[in-house]
């Protein structure tokens, strides 16, 4: 028998030093927080350039899940088994959210210590972390080289002939019918409930599809199912790196924000609010532009921003002037009867 | 002693993935915050529930009806054949039973899409110059719903027809009676049964039908299923969704009850001997 070498200690040693890792990694990793977002391609830049480096840094874990659901959060507070530690919101939600005492305060001496957040993006209840737009998007191959330019044009079947989608919901569709119809931006709210839907009733035989989904409206316009439709701005650029004939138009296209919040009873709001925070890396946001042109209010973010990949952001400045300004607070009180009108006059 | 030990099972199934949601939905259905009849006044009031549930009869009532009418010649045919073939032809029922209603619904909206199957073969055969509109039209509705229900109907009534005395057939038959007389007079009647339990499941699986009219209906097509899942999602109105709920109950229920007044019980589990 030989004796034990030096060799063998070291390697020994570095054994034991492996496992000690594992086991401090598997102990820092007890603590995983669950995060609700919209899914889809997104999920794996998202995984790739936050999740995975937060986790790397702070040994909590993150578990991502989908999609975005009001009723499932009020299903879970109401239930008291809250799955999420932090959960997407849209702004109307938000409003019902707060109202509904659904939400924890947000401490923003872990999320934003230095106070760099513009005031717009630090709220009570949610912090904004992205900006998006619901847009037109048109088949630039089936009007002969023209191209539509407002909402007037899409309600003008003559000149650009074919089906139309629109979303399954008066959120945002009597705002265009509204524009359509001649009302300035400046001058929507309170809509005009009556005209907004007389306005409809011209468009509605020629709307093929009303979607419900994302990723139901390109499929629409690539299928050719509808030759013109309204998309969130997000879903039409890796459309066109992939060659397909798809453009947006940014006039009278709705700029909305979109909010993190913390559920009340939530498991680990703590961990959250960190993972808040590694959320405002300006280095990352840019990288996540690259794959998501949803831009927040990261400190530092728009100006290194590539110039290129600026004109193609909600937050444009040439962008921003052509677009309205969608109104939360209206929606969060008059969505419930104005969804009920909207079905109605969906049947009749 | 070891009978209701037997039943047990199925009765905490039964206790705890029907009756405990039942009583909630009761209980949301008559506490929400506009009072005790807070469900039952929208349900009087709204415009589009009446709407809703009437297009939800009648769709469940005309797809039961198609399913019948395609569904018994098939079962006929499939019921008389040798014993040996008839499990061929059953295999061939079921395969597209067991195959995911989320798959055959999908696969529908490739087939009537503006740019697909259906469209791209008239044009090519020159039957029309421009795509029609088949997608979110009642017929894309129907299509979807009589595919996925149809193995329901036929194996329902094989299963009936088989349990036949064939003799009797072949005694009217001996007696003079041509062969129309002898099914609408003798095997009609005797499978009266299978077509009433085949009526009876297919109603009540249409009433409850979602997915099929979500893709390929749209919200111009919606059933009382697709209004609960639109009170539960936007309008944040769970009162008014356990309210419909209990009506899709109680219309479930009343269902049923009329068929076994039509057909007594053992009728419709015994055959028809």
């Amino acid at each position: 028998m030989t004796a034990v070498t030096r060799r063998d200690m070291g390697r020994l040693a570095l054994g034991g030093a492996a496992l000690a890792a594992l086991c401090t990694s598997a102990r820092a990793q007890a603590v995983t927080i669950t995060v609700n977002g919209s899914g889809g391609s997104l999920a794996k830049s998202l995984e790739r350039i936050y999740e995975k480096p937060f986790t790397a840094e702070t040994g909590i874990g993150v578990r991502a899940t989908a999609p975005v659901s009001v009723a499932k959060l009020k299903a879970m507070v109401e239930t008291g088994n809250m799955e999420w530690d932090l959960t997407e919101m849209g702004g109307a939600d938000m409003i019902e959210g707060v109202k509904n005492n659904w939400l924890t305060e947000i401490d923003w001496s872990i999320v934003d210590p230095d106070n760099k957040l513009p005031p717009i993006a630090r709220q009570k209840y949610g912090m904004v972390t992205s900006t998006f737009s619901t847009v037109i998007a048109y088949r630039t191959d089936k009007f002969g080289g023209k191209a539509p330019k407002s909402w007037a044009d899409f309600w003008d079947v003559k000149s650009f002939p074919g089906p139309r989608a629109l979303q399954d919901s008066p959120v945002q569709n009597l705002e265009f019918a509204l524009l359509a119809d001649g009302v300035p931006a400046d001058k929507l709210y309170p809509l005009d409930v009556e005209r907004a839907f007389k306005k409809l009733d011209q468009i509605k035989r020629n709307v093929a599809a009303w979607w419900t989904t994302g990723a139901q409206q390109v499929q629409l316009l690539v299928d050719g199912e509808a030759v013109m439709g309204t998309v969130w701005n997000g879903r039409v650029p890796p459309l066109k790196k992939e060659g397909k004939p798809v453009d947006i138009i940014w006039n009278g296209g709705a700029l909305q924000l979109s909010y993190w919040a913390v559920p009340r009873g939530a498991k680990h709001p703590k961990e959250a609010m960190r993972y808040m925070k590694s959320r405002l890396d300006p280095d990352k946001g840019v990288q996540l532009l690259q794959d998501s042109p949803y831009p927040g209010f990261a400190p530092g973010l728009i100006e290194k921003v590539d110039p290129e990949l600026a004109k193609i952001l909600p937050i444009h400045p040439d962008n921003v002037a052509v677009q309205y300004s969608f109104n939360p607070e209206y929606w969060s009180e008059h969505r419930p009867k104005l969804t009920e009108r909207w079905a109605a006059w969906l049947l009749s | 002693m070891v009978a209701p030990l037997l039943a047990a099972p199925l009765l905490l199934l039964f206790a705890i993935f029907f009756v405990v949601p039942f009583v909630e939905i009761m209980r949301i259905s008559f506490s929400g915050k506009g009072g005790a009849w807070a469900g039952a006044t929208w349900l009087m009031s709204s415009p589009v529930f009446a709407l809703v549930f009437l297009n939800t009869l009648k769709l469940a009532l005309s797809v039961t009806l198609i399913c019948l009418i395609l569904g018994y010649p098939a079962a006929c045919f499939i019921a008389g054949q040798p014993d040996s073939r008839r499990g061929v032809y059953l295999a061939l029922v079921l395969l597209p039973f067991w195959t995911s209603v989320l798959v055959r619904t999908y696969t529908w909206s490739l087939v009537l899409g503006r740019e697909g199957l259906l469209n791209a073969s008239l044009i090519w055969l020159g039957i029309t110059n421009e795509p029609q509109r088949f997608m979110f039209t009642p017929l894309a509705v129907h299509l979807g719903m009589v595919q996925i229900l149809l193995p329901v109907a036929i194996l329902t009534l094989v299963g009936v027809m088989t349990e036949l005395d064939a003799g009797l057939v072949r005694a009217a038959r001996v007696l003079g009676a041509s062969p129309w007389r002898a099914f609408w007079h003798v095997y009609l009647p005797m499978t009266k049964p299978g077509i009433v339990a085949a009526a009876m499941l297919l109603f009540i699986l249409s009433l409850g039908f979602y997915i099929t009219p979500a893709l390929l209906g749209g919200p111009r097509h919606r059933t009382i299923a697709n209004l609960i899942d639109l009170q539960v999602h936007q309008m944040n109105d769970w009162t008014a969704a356990s309210a419909m709920a209990l009506v899709l109950l109680a219309t479930t229920i009343a269902a049923v009850a009329l068929l076994r007044w039509l057909v007594p019980e053992r009728n419709l589990y015994g055959g028809a001997r």
